[in-house]
């Protein structure tokens, strides 16, 4: 026993997670039985494939199962000196922030493989794509070094631009060169700023340098125009990803013209990619200029959700309405997350991983019938329900999820979101919950000019119920759907200490003495209004959890009543 | 001192080699008229090159000359010289059965042009003193604007080399005039003497000595605003002619720029008057050569352009002295060798072999390659991406990091925006190859009217091969060459 515990200890699990998947891509170049075109040869690909992501993801519960939620910094790490001189380490970490968007990638991707058989052409480089961009997924979500984590940032590029570059819609060519230079533009501003933040480091701390993210956060002393600066080049990078509002035009074509899989994979993953480097990277280097910006973040966030809501409205293309969704979805997650107080942030992340299943669902339903109609018009479709119930049915208990009814996982998300930004935007807070009305109304209205009334095409008469491989690919979101619409403690809990350490740690950052920024008027120093929201915000979570016996009267964060 | 010693004749013994092939070239071009003998004796004499140059490594020393102080034998120039002659011995591997297709009659002539040229690049680098320098730049040059034109028949060729002799002499022209006048305020020659007296002296002079002697390097290295011919010239000459251009040719005016301007402008008042000028021009390299670039649609056009925006970054690299300017300079240019030195392989084998029909190598060549030859795609599209600077083409985007992260350091904060959101330009056309080579469906593709693709000779995959492996070690193990290029610079 004491061997196997030994071995455990130095296995590097996180690496394997990371390649395991990209050597499992070469390998479906390499093995020769892997290169033919007929359905046989489809198949063995599939499952080749399938076994891989079904190997990283049983590695991503072993890293689960190694990972203590009580600790508050990076764990299972692997770092050693890649590019020594610049003080470049390839290192590897996971914490509370990012364990569950790392089980996410690794849970989405077999169901993407096994949605994949709608992939007409060329199924393997298709899912050799896939593993390459799991591997770059992966990578991001692990690196605590901050060039590491640009270099997998990235990679991800390049996968995703020949999925939707050659497996995409009519206008794909436009769509993915769109997509890379939008998100080039951005990161490569921020790797000027990342080397600005090294420099600085290094001037302090006697010549000595280093990329690794937990030294520069913790050492790094920059001024509060340069901290602004460096925040808005970061901000740019990650908000163009986001999508945050004025820099989201890239995402309703990506999707539109991305293939199901690309879809899911971008909705699911990538888009909360921005999210996580504002709260990885942007917010602990640069905390006063993240101050400075809060309100801006916030109001874009908001009318991002407001804005993404009403032109959803308007969308004629289901896939196109679903991405406007997104846009809206994130929306309250950067507002959760821009609040900054533990519950809402800790709703921001869990938010995250809802919007990944329900919209990933979503997507993936879209492409169902896509196969079968090779339509995407709202009005091609109709009276559906009566024709294909198993398919009406999942369609439902997706939008539900999606527009957060209580029960499920969304609902969950949005309140923590919503209860925890209310105390720091009040007024915006309002805006955004104009937000959850509208998004009933695009979903539901969606939901019943396709689903219900008369079969008005013709061509839906010959539509079939979803196949049995369909349902299998649908079951594990739809069980998600509800655990963690209905007992989410076991998700909180992983990331609670984590969240808590974070934003205590950030917001003592935010303000310094003597520093110009956010008198208010009222006299109290900006230190006392964010000591005392992280008191608001630390009871409003314990009310929260289930311990608590008695819940807080009259509190809007009564939420065991609520239920 | 009156005699050459063996130690004098040992420093330049990669010289004599070269000499040696380039005359010998010529006797065997009387008995034989087999391509492959006279590419594989050219390749043989400059591995013997390379095999000393290796070998001097061992008695250079910071500052050491030789030959009267006309040479350095420290690891600077040795660097260059393995830079160099891997770069020429790659480019001979291109040549082969391909000049020959390109309208090159005399291949033995050709040949003895090439290491000729060759000579004059090692000797441009490793000079110590500056008649020497222009003397290597002169016998580069001249050799170089007989190989743009050995197309006999092709008009382009023709016009590629007269557009390149007039504007080159006239460059020349200017360098010389510079060296004039440094000697004239100075009252030396030697690149490490003169920079005490210039740094000291008030004189007028020295201002425009600096400025003549840098529009002579701006010119070789292909910057703008002195970068007009730079693609006339390397679209009409024959391709291997224009990718040993692209890549030894600009290592070695990057390597002697280096040179000179660090050793004897390198104190800080001149310093003061050359580096607001590098700025100036290192920023329109780099947003004119992106710029123009992005309307290409032939191939070795593009990669023309994109040779001046990369030389643009490399200048920006001049700039930082003091931060690791140097190593970055030294690692960007070799990455920057093995990708285009590589793409132009892969421009070579699928563009047409008669390169006087007007689309030769027009990217409509290149679509569906990725399903036509895979491997051939794979390795451009490693290339490309290298050249973009995105992952998984790492080893351009450390040259990137390595190149901005000085810049940063020495405080040029604008200037490493400008770079970077020109290199976000240039993925544009680097992409757009990759769209070419692989998002094109069959229908809309004209790639079958086009003749099947030739199978790629054996040197060709050789060059490619050796230079994706290039590409990915250095993306992986930075380290290997950049701790190298430390060591030189330390020792410069």
């Amino acid at each position: 026993m004491e061997n196997t515990s030994y071995f455990l200890g130095i296995f590097p699990l996180l690496t394997t997670m990371v390649f395991l998947p990209l050597v499992g891509a070469i390998l479906l170049y390499l093995i020769p039985g892997f290169s033919g075109q007929d359905e046989h040869t489809r198949s063995r690909v599939t499952w080749f494939t399938l076994g891989v992501s079904g190997l990283t993801f049983i590695v991503s519960i072993a890293c689960l199962n190694r990972f203590d939620p009580s600790v508050v910094t990076a764990q299972l790490v692997e770092r050693t000196p890649w590019i020594e001189r610049f003080g470049v380490q390839y290192y590897l970490g996971v914490d509370g922030i990012s364990i569950l968007l790392v089980l996410l990638t690794t849970f989405l991707m077999p169901i993407i493989v096994l949605a994949s058989h709608s992939v007409k052409t060329n199924l393997r480089g298709y899912l050799f794509h896939m593993l390459v961009l799991e591997c770059a997924m992966l990578g991001t979500l692990l690196a605590f070094d901050a060039f590491l984590f640009y270099v997998f940032w990235e990679f991800m590029l390049f996968p995703m631009y020949f999925i939707i570059g050659i497996w995409g819609g009519k206008r794909r060519i436009y769509a993915t060169l769109k997509f890379v230079l939008y998100t080039v533009v951005g990161s490569l501003l921020m790797l000027v700023g990342l080397f600005y933040v090294v420099w600085a480091y290094a001037a302090q701390n006697g010549g000595e340098i280093t990329f690794s993210l937990y030294e520069l956060s913790r050492s790094v002393d920059l001024s509060l125009s340069e901290q602004i600066w460096l925040f808005a080049g970061f901000a740019l990078a990650f908000g163009i990803k986001v999508p945050l509002f004025p820099f989201h035009t890239w995402l309703p074509d990506a999707h539109v013209e991305a293939p199901t899989g690309g879809s899911v994979v971008l909705a699911g993953v990538l888009l909360k990619m921005g999210l996580y480097g504002y709260i990885r990277y942007a917010y602990p280097l640069f905390p006063q200029g993240a101050a400075y910006f809060a309100p801006v973040l916030a109001t874009l966030a908001v009318i991002g959700i407001v804005y993404g809501a009403l032109v959803a409205w308007a969308q004629e293309d289901i896939k196109k309405l679903v991405a406007y969704s997104s846009v809206s979805h994130l929306g309250y997650c950067v507002l959760g997350f821009v609040a900054f107080n533990a519950l809402s942030t800790t709703g921001s992340l869990y938010q995250m991983l809802n919007h990944g299943i329900s919209t990933g669902a979503l997507f993936l339903l879209v492409g169902v019938l896509y196969d079968r109609r090779h339509t995407r018009e709202i009005s091609e479709y109709g009276g559906l329900a009566s024709k294909v119930p198993v398919f009406a049915f999942l369609f439902l208990v997706f939008t539900l999820s999606s527009i957060a009814l209580p029960l499920t996982n969304g609902f969950i998300g949005e309140f923590l979101i919503l209860a925890g930004s209310f105390q720091e935007f009040p007024v915006l807070t309002a805006f955004a919950v104009t937000g959850v009305v509208l998004g009933a109304v695009y979903m539901l209205t969606l939901y019943m000019k396709t689903m219900f009334g008369e079969l008005n095409e013709e061509k839906n008469g010959s539509l079939t119920d979803v196949t049995p491989r369909e349902i299998v690919t649908f079951a594990p979101l739809f069980v998600l759907v509800f655990v963690m619409g209905i007992y989410p403690q076991p998700f909180l809990r992983l990331m609670e200490p984590t969240v808590h350490q974070y934003i205590e740690d950030v917001s003592r950052k935010m303000v310094k003495v003597g520093s110009p920024i956010e008198e208010p008027a009222d006299g109290t120093s900006y230190a006392q209004k964010s000591g005392g929201n992280a008191a608001r915000a630390q009871l409003a979570f314990e009310s929260f959890n289930v311990e608590r016996v008695k819940p807080v009267a009259n509190s809007p964060l009564n939420f065991e009543e609520n239920l | 001192m009156e005699i050459i010693s063996l130690a004098d004749l040992y420093s330049i013994s990669p010289l004599l080699f070269l000499t040696l092939g380039a005359f010998g070239i010529l006797i065997v071009d009387v008995f034989s008229k087999e391509s492959w003998l006279r590419a594989s004796y050219t390749s043989i004499f400059i591995l013997a090159a390379l095999s000393f140059a290796f070998q001097l490594a061992d008695v250079a020393a910071p500052g050491k000359t030789a030959f009267w102080d006309a040479i350095y034998v420290d690891s600077f120039s040795i660097y260059f010289q393995v830079l160099i002659l891997v770069g020429a011995l790659l480019t001979v591997m291109l040549s082969h059965g391909r000049i020959a297709q390109e309208g090159v009659r005399s291949l033995g002539e050709f040949y003895a042009l090439f290491l000729m040229s060759t000579i004059g690049a090692i000797i441009f680098v490793s000079a110590a003193e500056m008649v020497t320098l222009f003397l290597g730049l002169e016998i580069m040059s001249m050799a170089l604007y007989c190989m743009c034109g050995s197309a006999v028949h092709s008009k382009d060729s023709a016009e590629s080399a007269l557009k390149y002799f007039f504007l080159g002499s006239f460059s020349s022209a200017f360098m010389l005039f510079g060296i004039a006048l440094m000697y004239g305020v100075s009252g030396t020659l030697s690149l490490a003497e003169s920079a005490a007296v210039l740094s000291s002296s008030n004189s007028g002079l020295v201002p425009i000595a600096v400025g003549f002697v840098l529009i002579g390097f701006v010119f070789k290295i292909g910057a703008v605003p002195l970068h007009f011919w730079a693609p006339d010239v390397y679209q009409g000459a024959p391709t291997t002619v224009t990718a040993y251009m692209a890549c030894v040719v600009k290592a070695a005016a990057v390597g002697a720029a280096l040179r000179v301007l660090w050793t004897s402008f390198g104190s800080d008042t001149l310093f003061g008057i050359w580096a607001s000028a590098v700025w100036i021009i290192a920023a329109l390299t780099m947003v004119v050569g992106n710029l123009v670039a992005l309307r290409q649609r032939s191939l070795k056009r593009m990669l023309a352009y994109s040779s001046i925006a990369h030389a643009g970054y490399i200048m920006v690299a001049f700039l930082a002295p003091h931060q690791g300017g140097g190593s970055a300079v030294l690692f960007y240019i070799a990455v920057y060798t093995a990708m285009t030195l590589g793409a132009f392989g892969v421009v070579l084998a699928v563009a047409s072999p008669h390169s006087s029909e007007p689309d030769a190598d027009d990217i409509h060549r290149f679509q569906r390659l990725g399903y036509r030859n895979p491997v051939l795609a794979g390795c451009m599209t490693l290339f490309l991406l290298s050249l973009a600077g995105l992952p998984p083409g790492l080893a351009g985007l450390l040259g990137k990091f390595y190149v901005f992260n000085a810049a940063v350091q020495a405080n040029y904060v604008g200037l490493a925006i400008i770079g970077v959101l020109c290199s976000a330009v240039s993925c544009y056309y680097y992409l757009r190859v990759i769209v070419a080579m692989y998002f094109i469906p069959k229908e809309e593709s004209d790639s079958d009217s086009l003749a099947p693709l030739a199978p790629v000779s054996l040197p060709f995959a050789g060059v490619i091969g050796i230079c994706a492996v290039a590409v990915v070690t250095l993306g992986l193990f930075p380290s290997i060459l950049h701790d190298g290029a430390q060591f030189v610079i330390e020792n410069f």
